[in-house]
């Protein structure tokens, strides 16, 4: 009898393992896709250049790379307002007629609090580079400086002097790189 | 599945240029007389900003007017105190549309070597405000090539 029994659960096991099991790989995909789409997220944060739909001019400039600064700050239109976004994923929104810069308060203050915590971070580390206070405008080719004077307004009223405008290099590796002519009006 | 998302994930991460770069300008900073901060920390001083002659905005800085048509330049008190004066200041017309900030350039040399004017590195750039923004950066890149025209302050109200 005990015998039988054991002949039987042996028979059932190796029913079991001849059996094909369809989820056996299931987890190793569901863990190894989460993961890419959390490393697909570290990799957003990390530039914020990615996503952005922000299109920067293109320029032979001839000059050294320069880093960028510690305030990144993207310029562009979405249907009748300008959008701005910053580096660490804030953005504001206005009309894009607008001159008068009590609409851009919002604006005004989240660059106080940069410039705050940037002098902050400066005094406790003991170093202070002009980088650090440098904004970088990272401008839609599409805008007209009418769009820009209320930001440049702004970057004035919060103490930041030094900035400047994005555009994509070209390394020039021929032997001599001639002066383009300045686009059209 | 798995591929389409490791091929997705590879393009993106690839397609990012890394050869960004930027073309200054600055704000001027009114000069004061305070004290440093009472603990020492001074940004003027800890980043050595110079405030010598000329490094500071007077009458006597060269003003750029950027419009439709032309260039204009002559000193700040050209385009302010004495703006009604037509004998100080002077324009240069695009060609076809185009700014020609070579001739600008040379124009503006030539210029100053007759009326033994002194350059002090600062240009204050004046564009309209129908100007795009492309343009008014290939005009800040080209003017910023030579060393006389190093520091480009953007204004606005003067027209």
């Amino acid at each position: 009898m005990e015998k039988n029994n054991s002949i039987a659960r042996l028979e059932s096991l190796k029913e079991r393992l001849k059996t094909n099991i369809t989820w056996f790989p299931m987890p190793a995909l569901i863990s190894f896709t989460l993961a890419l789409v959390f490393v697909g997220h570290l990799l957003v944060n990390l530039n914020p250049r990615l996503g952005n739909p922000v299109s920067v001019l293109t320029l032979e400039t001839n000059q050294e790379i320069s880093s960028d600064g510690s305030i990144w700050i993207s310029v562009g239109i979405d249907e009748d307002e300008i959008l701005i976004t910053t580096n660490d994923r804030q953005t504001f929104r206005w009309e894009k007629d607008t001159q008068d810069i009590s609409t851009l308060n919002k604006f005004s203050e989240y660059l106080e609090r940069r410039t705050n915590q940037i002098i902050i971070e400066s005094a406790i580390s003991k170093v202070i580079t002009e980088e650090q206070l440098y904004v970088t405008l990272a401008v839609d080719q599409t805008l007209r400086y009418f769009h820009l004077k209320p930001i440049l307004n702004v970057l004035a009223k919060n103490g930041l002097d030094y900035y400047g405008f994005e555009i994509r290099d070209i390394i020039n590796t021929s032997a001599s790189g001639e002066d383009k002519q300045a686009g059209r009006l | 599945m798995g591929i389409l998302a490791i091929s997705t994930f590879a393009l993106r991460a690839s397609s990012i240029s890394w050869t960004y770069t930027t073309v200054s300008a600055k704000i001027p900073v009114a000069t004061h007389t305070r004290a440093p901060l009472p603990k020492g920390l001074s940004l003027t001083h800890n980043m050595k900003r110079d405030t010598s002659a000329q490094n500071i905005i007077d009458e006597t800085t060269l003003a750029v007017v950027l419009t439709r048509d032309a260039f204009y330049f002559g000193t700040a008190k050209s385009f302010t105190d004495d703006y009604r004066n037509i004998r100080d200041k002077f324009y240069i017309k695009h060609m076809n549309s185009a700014p020609q900030v070579d001739v600008l350039k040379k124009t503006i040399i030539t210029w100053a070597k007759a009326n033994q004017y002194n350059f002090g590195k600062k240009v204050i750039l004046v564009p309209t405000d129908e100007i795009p923004m492309p343009v008014l950066i290939q005009v800040m890149a080209s003017l910023r090539k030579d060393d006389q025209f190093k520091e480009i302050v953007l204004g606005n109200g003067l027209i």
